[in-house]
């Protein structure tokens, strides 16, 4: 990031009585920077932050324009820190700034399981940036060029490292998360909108409970699916089963010919096992089974379960 | 509709054929009456007794 602006005469420097200060995230929450159908995902600031809008971020039905809360707004120990610019020296001693330093961000994650390291690491594979929630429950982004939207701050993905600390006599065990935030970015660009302005419940946001289903007896005109919420339990009687749903929760695409299926009926037996009845497929093509998270019963969770026709 | 414990979709089972749905329900709905479970997701079967109602004599 080069300084730039040079062109212009000096700003004003008077400030208002109140200002708004940024504070290190005591909560994350990833965004990807842009939608697959080619929009950005940024708060506008014509928004209503409700709890509607919140739920629908979270449980958008679009994984490219998901909200994905990290944790549960509980950092501990969160660090986020800009380092000395770089500067070039000249032989009369003086010196020059040629580039900001990298803002780097380090936080725990206190009792987390090692699991929950894939969910954190799966985030290097796309472009995003982060919405980050002070403990004030303050909500901070990065302002666009013409104002009308805060974006995701973004990061350098590259950087994103989540490290499992291991618990001893005098440490708990931990997920420390070391990333930097991407050298394009400018702090004077971070803007606030305050807990007053969110009637929204931004203190318990979190993100979709990832489930497993356990695919068996695949056909032209079938499956079934055992649903366990499999986060980190290895025997596969002690996996809590998803029992209750209904047709309805349900929703398949066949992804081979980017069609909708429509389920003939679902039948659940016994607890937690689901016999799905479909039209006849065609063989090879790859299905994939998620739960329906905004018009269906279950928001809050996060099936997606490929399936090949055989 | 729910029957039992299957969830069924109404449409869907409308395009189906009873052989059709036979086969593919035969091993989640053993034992029961899948034809009268037909008749009862389609419609079918229905117009008789309605016009027994609008015609009782």
């Amino acid at each position: 990031m080069a300084f730039c602006g040079c062109d212009s005469t000096l700003g004003n420097t008077g400030v208002p009585n109140k200002q708004r200060v940024v504070s290190a995230g005591v909560g994350l929450i990833a965004v990807p920077l842009k939608a697959d159908d080619g929009t950005f995902n940024r708060v506008a600031a014509t928004d209503v932050i409700d709890q509607a809008y919140l739920d629908a971020r979270v449980n958008d039905e679009d994984e490219s324009k998901r909200w994905y809360p990290i944790g549960r707004v509980d950092f501990r120990n969160q660090d986020d820190v800009r380092a000395d610019p770089t500067t070039e020296s000249f032989s009369d001693g003086g010196s020059a700034i040629t580039q900001q330093g990298v803002r780097t961000y380090t936080g725990w994650l206190i009792d987390y399981s090692p699991a929950y390291i894939d969910q954190l690491q799966a985030l290097r594979c796309r472009d995003f940036g982060l919405y980050t929630i002070s403990e004030c429950i303050d909500l901070t982004g990065s302002i666009s060029t013409d104002g009308n939207f805060l974006n995701p701050v973004k990061v350098n993905k590259a950087s994103w490292e989540p490290r499992y600390i291991k618990a001893t006599p005098t440490v708990s065990a931990k997920i420390q998360l070391n990333f930097e935030f991407d050298q394009i970015e400018s702090d004077q660009n971070l803007r606030v909108i305050q807990a007053s302005e969110i009637t929204g419940n931004l203190e318990d946001i979190e993100g979709l409970l990832p489930l497993t289903a356990a695919i068996s007896g695949e056909s032209a005109t079938g499956f079934v699916a055992a649903l366990t919420v499999d986060f980190d339990i290895f025997l596969d009687a002690e996996k809590t089963k998803v029992i209750g749903w209904v047709l309805a929760d349900f929703a398949l695409q066949n992804k081979t010919s980017n069609t909708s299926i429509t389920i003939t009926s679902v039948t659940e037996a016994p607890d937690g096992t689901y016999t799905f009845v479909i039209p006849s497929q065609t063989s090879a093509d790859v299905l994939e089974l998620t739960n329906l998270k905004t018009s269906g019963l279950k928001p809050g969770f996060g099936l997606k379960q490929e399936i090949i026709v055989p | 509709m729910q029957i039992g414990r299957t969830y069924f979709n109404e449409e869907a089972v409308k395009d189906m054929t009873l052989n059709e749905f036979k086969e593919s329900h035969k091993s989640i709905l053993k034992g029961e009456n899948i034809e009268k479970i037909y008749n009862k997701l389609t419609g079918s079967g229905k117009s008789k007794k309605i016009e027994r109602k609008e015609n009782p004599e």
